[in-house]
């Protein structure tokens, strides 16, 4: 009988799941322990031990026969400062490789580094710097500027340079002294997005530095698999549903955290026809996007500013006094894991939870504009059709707690309301919760079981009705074999 | 790898595309990387890809009689976006109807175009100016 382990290290909780692989794959326990930083393998262990039925005072063993998997997102996770150069192009495909490693982007610079930018990174220090400008054979000045401002900076990112080949050697020479990989460039010709050498090599020094760096070299040894960033589990499990089943290949993942908000999609970018053209760069298939600005604790006051008229609109629709909003946001910030504590508070959250989703959709999306030419319409197209999207799935924090409501769908509206559909988010999908947090927990076994990972996945999927449909769909829930063992009452903010 | 870039493109909502595929292969063979943005290009997007590919020189198309609009502020947008030095070149149907060749030219260069060619102009010629503009930029580069 095949078995898996499967661990997922969260800035405050660390989760497991037991997972039986044979036959009709099953998940035969989940469990999980707040994430112990001083010694990440401590709360490790803990899940461990509850996964395998074991006292807390056992030691940590493994059994040999039961492989595991393992990714976090632990102390930072994987902090990335993107460098490129025109923002619409190089910086662009800096940001999708960065975000589709699961790096967190922590800075992003456009042109010339300044002294100020330099003084940023010091201050956000990222585990990687990805240096990216210039096609093949194209611009040097910028990128050779921009070495010698990270030579002199002596930060002890690692500096990814995925930029005009032209001058590797450069800028090779130039930062000599310093931690340097070089990879093919990321957008070798003007549009052309080459972002998977940059991508696979971000993961390797995940592997090598990161895991090391913050303590996690002891559990990698014993995984079956190479331990990746959270966010690349959940892209990598993403990419496993699209493939192997046909019915979830145009799906839609939100996560959002108590600091930040990530966006995963799966769906054609541009579908043309007669009368649309596309703009700029065409983007991935399968693509991630982070907000750090947008989160519902850490970050709530961030949030709470970027979407103040989103805020205000709904604040008045509900008749909430924007002292008791600013209240609440104040508290949400204050404390990671804090918790409504009336319905007016609960409706504070919503609302919070709704700029989130709103701006982060916003800038994951593309849009549409008509163009008018003397002999006609002619639509044109910038960014990510999404369109198409059939289903969206709501994890991590709010959008996995919550059973019923009609949030998204809210949301949807809001958009297409402000901006005359010329956003190309989704119509009406269906709407699921990952309700027991078992997503990036499968995505750990996405790349070695994709069918069985997908299954599972959507397997474990709670549908949002409306307001009023789901008292059924939580009668059926309970019935579920999956046992839940050792869950904590909030999981919300692990980012 | 050493032959010089331009940028390549027709401007505004203009949709012609036939004379940019020639444009595009004739300039191949004439010792250029033609970085070909195609048809409906806005002016930034020209800009992005010079600076993005370095080159030297951007070719602006436009054929539908909207020119004048399009590509009014160019020059100062390049200027603006840090291409201070970048070689501008316009050609096509640059204006309704028509009028006088030194009027159209005038009016261009005064935009701040360095060349400007009608439909009936000699693409070689234009081809060898090209060269010696960015020969002539290059060396002030240098200089
Ligand atoms: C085919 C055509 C169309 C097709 C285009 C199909 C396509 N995919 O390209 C369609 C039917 C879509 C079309 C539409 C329109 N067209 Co039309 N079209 C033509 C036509 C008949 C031929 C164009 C062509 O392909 N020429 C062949 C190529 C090789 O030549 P070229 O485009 O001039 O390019 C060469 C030179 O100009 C030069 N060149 C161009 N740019 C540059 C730049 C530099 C730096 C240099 C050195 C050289 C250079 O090199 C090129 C290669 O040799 C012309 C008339 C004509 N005989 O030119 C009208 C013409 C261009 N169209 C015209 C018009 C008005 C339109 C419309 C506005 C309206 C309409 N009802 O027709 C729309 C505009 C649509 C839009 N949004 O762009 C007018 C423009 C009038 C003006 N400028 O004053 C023209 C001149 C017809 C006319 N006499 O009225 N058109």
């Amino acid at each position: 009988m095949k078995r898996v382990l499967t661990l997922d290290i969260g800035s405050t909780w660390t989760k497991g799941a037991l997972v039986e692989l044979d036959g009709a794959p099953r998940c035969l326990g989940h469990a999980s322990a707040p994430t112990t930083t001083a010694d990440l393998t401590l709360g490790a262990a803990e899940v461990l031990r509850r996964l395998l039925g074991r006292p807390s005072t056992a030691a940590l063993e493994v059994p040999a026969e039961m492989p595991l998997h393992l990714s976090s997102s632990a102390k930072g996770g994987l902090a990335v400062a993107a460098v490129g150069l025109v923002p619409d192009l190089t910086l662009h495909a800096a940001r999708l490789a960065a975000a589709s490693a699961g790096g967190k982007i922590v800075a992003h610079f456009a042109y010339r580094l300044t002294p100020e930018n330099i003084a940023s990174l010091r201050r956000l220090a990222p585990d990687i710097i990805l240096l990216a400008g210039g096609t093949d054979g194209g611009n040097e000045q910028y990128n050779l500027h921009n070495a010698r401002m990270l030579a002199a900076a002596r930060l002890p990112a690692v500096v990814l340079y995925a930029g005009n080949a032209a001058v590797r050697g450069a800028v090779a020479e130039i930062l000599a002294d310093r931690e340097l990989e070089i990879v093919d460039n990321l957008m070798p010709e003007i549009g052309r997005l080459a972002i998977a050498p940059a991508q696979s090599r971000i993961q390797e020094i995940f592997l090598r530095k990161i895991v090391e760096g913050k303590g996690l070299a002891a559990l990698a040894a014993r995984c079956a698999s190479p331990p990746k960033p959270t966010p690349r589990a959940a892209f990598e499990l993403l990419e496993a549903i699209a493939a192997t089943l046909p019915d979830w290949d145009e799906t839609l993942l939100v996560d959002i955290g108590g600091a930040t908000t990530d966006v995963y999609s799966c769906s054609e970018s541009f579908v043309g026809r007669p009368g649309l053209v596309l703009r700029g760069l065409c983007e991935p298939r399968l693509k991630r996007s982070v907000e750090g600005d947008l989160g519902m604790r850490v970050n709530a006051r961030w949030a709470a500013a970027t979407g103040q008229a989103y805020v205000d609109r709904e604040l008045a629709g509900r008749q909430i006094p924007r002292e008791r909003f600013e209240q609440f946001v104040e508290r949400a910030s204050a404390a990671h894991d804090y918790l409504p504590r009336n319905a007016v508070e609960a409706a504070c959250d919503e609302i919070l939870a709704g700029a989130c989703l709103y701006h982060s959709l916003l800038r994951h999306a593309g849009s549409i504009e008509e163009s008018y030419t003397p002999d006609g319409r002619v639509l044109v197209q910038r960014g990510k059709d999404l369109r198409r999207i059939q289903r969206w799935v709501g994890s991590g924090g709010y959008l996995a707690r919550r059973r019923r409501g009609d949030l998204e769908h809210r949301v949807l509206a809001a958009i297409r309301d402000d901006t005359g559909a010329a956003r190309l988010v989704p119509g009406s999908p269906d709407y699921y919760a990952d309700a027991d947090y078992l997503w990036p927990l499968l995505g750990n076994l996405a790349a070695d079981y994709p069918a069985e990972a997908a299954q599972l996945a959507v397997a474990h999927l709670v549908r949002i009705e409306g307001e009023a449909a789901t008292v059924a769909e939580a009668g059926k829930r309970s019935e579920r074999p999956c046992p839940i063992l050792g869950r904590q009452k909030d999981l919300g903010t692990a980012s | 790898m050493n032959e010089p870039a331009v940028v390549l493109g027709v401007i505004g909502s203009d949709c012609h595309s036939v004379g940019n595929k020639i444009l595009d292969a004739f300039l191949g063979e004439h010792g250029f990387r033609v970085v070909n943005l195609g048809v409906m290009v806005s002016q930034d997007e020209f800009i992005d890809a010079a600076i993005e590919t370095g080159a030297p020189a951007i070719l602006v198309s436009s054929l539908y009689g909207h020119g004048e609009l399009d590509c009014a502020g160019f020059r100062e947008r390049c200027i603006e976006r840090g291409l201070d030095k970048v070689i501008l070149y316009v050609g096509g149907n640059l204006v309704v109807g028509k009028m006088p060749r030194e009027v159209i030219v005038q009016k261009f260069l005064a935009m701040g175009f360095d060349r400007v060619f009608m439909p009936s102009d000699d693409l070689e010629e234009a081809a060898r100016l090209l060269h010696a503009d960015i020969a002539q930029r290059q060396w002030r580069r240098c200089g």
